[in-house]
């Protein structure tokens, strides 16, 4: 299980820098058109003093496959791929899969996690709420709440 | 039929506005448990409840769905909700290998004819995808310690009235005020599904038939209306369901069989409240 936290720790990490990466690249694009002017309530318009960045646009035409930097885990090397369209990440691939070592073979090749099994109890525990499927149908409980709310009607207008 | 109370707990309990009304053949509570939410945020709650209610019922005549099955109704025509839905819908049959599908029916009569132009149901989405929307009604109030209870299927989050995590208990299948488990969560969806009683079965939809050996499947996970869901699938799916939760990603899931044993995902250890 901390195998796996790590693992996805690790996958965010990797996609983060691919990222950053794709973030630095859509700022070069930026810099090489016009300079954001910000103009102040005068109606003058002056570039924004200070060490504000300008704004990202809402949308960018960067497109293209990003790869991110090769992270050494315990049982390999793990590279992720992220797909980029529009400005908007479309698909993310691991594209290094660790299986020269025999011990990634046999996590690769682990079946589905056992299950715990355990005996049915009945506790009458302090609980908030409680999550079940309901004990009528919900034809049978609609039926009855149609009927009753008839039945108000009824004595509202006796 | 509402009740709206703010409850007076005891002196050091924190707020606490709870609300009950009957919507969708179920009742479905509110608790809030931030101090500043007004009540008709609540409202709006109930609102949109009804909204859902009215659009999506089966058990309404009027509502777009059964317009829809009666051919009355263009697909095109319908509330983008009712399509977004729908897309949803057939996203996840196609992950769960068809375990989950509109077309077949939830709950059985005793049909012995096999019915081919079977009209679309989607409760089994559409119930856990209602509380997903109640819930971020309250979000956007600024709600961040609050349960959505609609008829087990529940979106909690934060801390309940007494500070502390939710504390969730799983319907014993047999002892009506008894639990078979207790769980413990502060930012999470929980859908159960199920059926008790003889007579009340969810169909699998590749045999026809009720499933069997299972009493109840219960998923949790981040999202309520994914949970619903995968638990209408699991259950579908019959005693292999619980090795199908077990390659989930990021819902854990808890089978109640027959025989009276209980199958855990070992993603459920997070929120066992009796963890080993």
């Amino acid at each position: 299980m901390r195998r796996k936290l790590a693992a996805s720790a690790v996958a965010v990490v990797v996609v983060v820098a691919v990222l950053v990466l794709v973030l630095h690249h859509q700022q070069k694009i930026q810099r090489s058109s016009t300079p954001v002017h910000v103009s102040s309530p005068g109606g003058t318009t002056s570039t924004p003093s200070g060490g504000s960045t300008p704004p990202t646009p809402a949308t960018s035409n960067v497109s293209g496959v990003f790869t991110g930097p090769t992270v050494e885990m315990e049982y390999g090397p793990v590279q992720v791929a992220i797909n980029v369209q529009g400005g908007k990440i479309t698909d993310v691939k691991a594209m290094q899969y660790p299986v020269d070592r025999p011990r990634s073979q046999f996590i690769n090749s682990q079946a589905v996690p056992l299950l715990r099994t355990e005996v049915l109890q009945a506790q009458s525990a302090n609980v908030n709420l409680i999550s079940g499927a309901t004990f009528t149908s919900e034809a049978f409980a609609r039926s009855l709440q149609a009927a009753i709310e008839q039945e108000q009607k009824k004595v509202a207008t006796h | 039929m509402s009740e709206q109370t703010y409850i007076q707990h005891a002196p050091g309990v924190g707020a606490h506005l709870h609300r009950l009304e009957h919507v969708m053949g179920m009742p479905i509570g509110v608790d809030v448990c931030d101090s500043d939410i007004e009540a008709k945020t609540v409202d709006r709650v109930y609102q949109w409840l009804r909204f859902v209610d009215a659009t999506f019922s089966t058990y309404r005549e009027d509502s777009e769905i059964s317009r829809l099955n009666r051919g009355e109704l263009a697909l095109e025509q319908t509330h983008p909700a009712v399509r977004s839905v729908l897309r949803r819908c057939e996203r996840l049959r196609v992950q769960t290998d068809g375990y989950f599908d509109v077309r077949a029916p939830l709950q059985s009569a005793d049909k012995t004819e096999v019915d081919c132009r079977r009209p679309i149901d989607p409760s089994g989405l559409v119930k856990g995808w209602s509380v997903a929307g109640a819930a971020r009604i309250l979000e956007r109030a600024g709600a961040r310690n609050y349960c959505v209870n609609a008829g087990g299927d529940a979106r909690l989050r934060g801390c309940s009235w007494n500070g502390e995590p939710w504390r969730v208990g799983i319907q014993h299948p047999t002892i009506r005020d008894r639990v078979a488990t207790v769980l413990v969560a502060s930012d999470a969806g929980i859908a159960t599904s199920g059926a008790y009683e003889r007579g009340e079965h969810i169909i699998d939809p590749h045999t026809g038939s009720p499933s069997e050996g299972v009493l109840s499947v219960t998923i949790v996970g981040p999202d309520v209306a994914t949970a619903d869901a995968y638990a209408t699938a699991a259950y579908a799916m019959g005693p292999k369901g619980a090795q199908w939760c077990a390659g989930l990603k990021d819902y854990a899931a808890i089978v109640i069989l027959a025989e009276g044993n209980v199958l855990s995902t070992p993603a459920m250890s997070r929120y066992r409240a009796d963890a080993p």
